[in-house]
Order: structure tokens, then sequence, then C-alpha cells
């Protein structure tokens, strides 16, 4: 999940399964503003208290922002029920 | 933020990819020489110093490019796969890679997930101190000599479980 407008980014590692996206500077080095967030294994994904503690809200378009782990909730609400679907269309 | 598409959906890494270099946000010149070293030298898979031959699919790649740090250089796929100095067992059957290469005079780090199909899930260019995050996960394979890569003990198995 990624902010917009999109800046040429970089990772570092939260824990084992979170990776931050920051902003990469001059140097290269992943220095900069907090561009998004990736979760490794996001529809098993139930640690959400792990999750960083962002002061921020996010949004994804058309939906009214929310704190990150209630967004991600959704989403994986939503892409559990895609692949459901995927696996056994009706 | 975007994840979602204009269609309410889901935007996948290649959507998000293409979107952005339409939009001139990401380099075209950048995106086809990524797809040309795909096409050249990973396509047909890659074999892994352990003898494992791991496969990147074209949405896999997509995937990985989401990283700037790979975009710009996707000869780093290459490296990050044949520079691995250890694998971890990581959650729901996963593997992770862990590697260090050079380039000129810059010592870099680097990890993938493979999933249990040997497909490359994900990977990313990291800091070297991020390398300690993942001291918990069981180690299933190391190089007899590691790097200075500040995971603490000196590993010397070669045995990949």
């Amino acid at each position: 999940m990624f902010v917009e407008p999109a800046l040429p980014s970089g990772a570092v590692v939260h824990d084992e399964d979170l990776i931050l996206y920051r902003a990469l500077d001059q140097n290269e080095e992943p220095t900069g503003p907090i561009t998004g967030i990736e979760v490794i294994g996001f529809l098993e994904f139930d640690r959400w208290e792990d999750l960083p503690q962002l002061d921020l809200l996010w949004q994804l378009p058309g939906q009214e922002p929310l704190p990150l782990d209630e967004l991600l909730k959704r989403l994986q609400r939503e892409l559990r029920q895609q692949a459901k679907q995927i696996v056994s269309p009706a | 933020m975007g994840t979602e598409s204009s269609q309410g959906r889901t935007e996948t890494p290649r959507e998000r990819i293409e979107r952005l270099v339409a939009e001139g946000r990401k380099a075209r010149a950048d995106l086809e020489r990524a797809l040309l070293f795909w096409r050249q030298r990973l396509q047909a898979g890659i074999l892994l110093p352990t003898g494992e031959m791991v496969r990147i699919t074209l949405d896999d790649l997509y995937h990985l490019l989401v990283d700037d740090r790979i975009l710009r250089k996707p000869e780093r796929i290459e490296l990050i796969l044949l520079s691995i100095f250890e694998i971890r067992q990581a959650r729901q059957s996963r593997r992770r890679v862990l590697s260090a290469w050079q380039e000129g005079e810059r010592h870099l780090f680097g990890f993938a997930i493979l999933d249990s199909d040997s497909r490359v899930r994900t990977m990313h260019v990291i800091d070297e101190r991020d390398l300690r995050k993942y001291a918990k996960e069981p180690v299933l394979w190391s190089r007899s000599e590691l790097p200075s890569s500040g995971m603490g003990q000196k590993q010397t198995s070669s045995e990949c479980s």
C-alpha cells in the first residue's frame, strides 16, 4: 500500500513480515518520509498490534481516512473474499 | 494513497508500475531495462548456490520493481539470489534468503522471500543493521564464511534442509 503521489522509495525492515517504504535520498538511502507499507503474507497476517505506530490516517480512493490497522483489516477481508471467489467461482 | 484502481478493485503491482510510468513518476527506460533483463537473465529461472532453481514470473518481477532500488538496478535481483550467505525459515513455509554483495566501494545487503514452490515472492535492498531483525528465524542453510552481517554468531553449517 503506497502513498500518492509516489516518490522513489526503498525498504526499511520493521519486523519479519513488515516492510516500511521511505523516500530515497540522493545517496539512495531510505531516509525520507514514509511512502508505503508491505505486509509479507498479507492474507494470513494477524499481528495487528505489531504494525508500526504511525501518526497518520490512511485513505483509499473513494473511502474514508482510517488508522492503518483498520484500513488493512478491511483490505484483507476484501482480498480474502476475492481469493475465495477465484478458488471457487460461483 | 493508492492501492485501488479507479474501478475500486485492488491495483496489482504491474498496474501500479505501468500507471506510474504513464504518469511520468517512474522512468520508462528503467522499466524497459528491467523487462529486458528479466527476459535475458531471469525468465528461465535462477540457480541458487544451494542448487535450487527459483522462478520469477513476469508478475513477480513487477512486484520486485515496486522497490526503486531494484527498479533502478534490476541486476540486483540476480545479485541477491546469487550472493546468498544464509537462508532462514520464515512464516507459512516461506524461506528468507539473506544476501550480501559489493557494488564498487559499497557493501550492500538484501533479502528475498521464497515461496514453498520456489517462486520469488518479494525482494528488497536493506540496511545491514536490519539483518538483526531476522535473528529469531531458524537458520536452514548458511555459507561457512559469513560476511560482517551483524547477525550474531558465526555459522558453520552448509546444509540446506
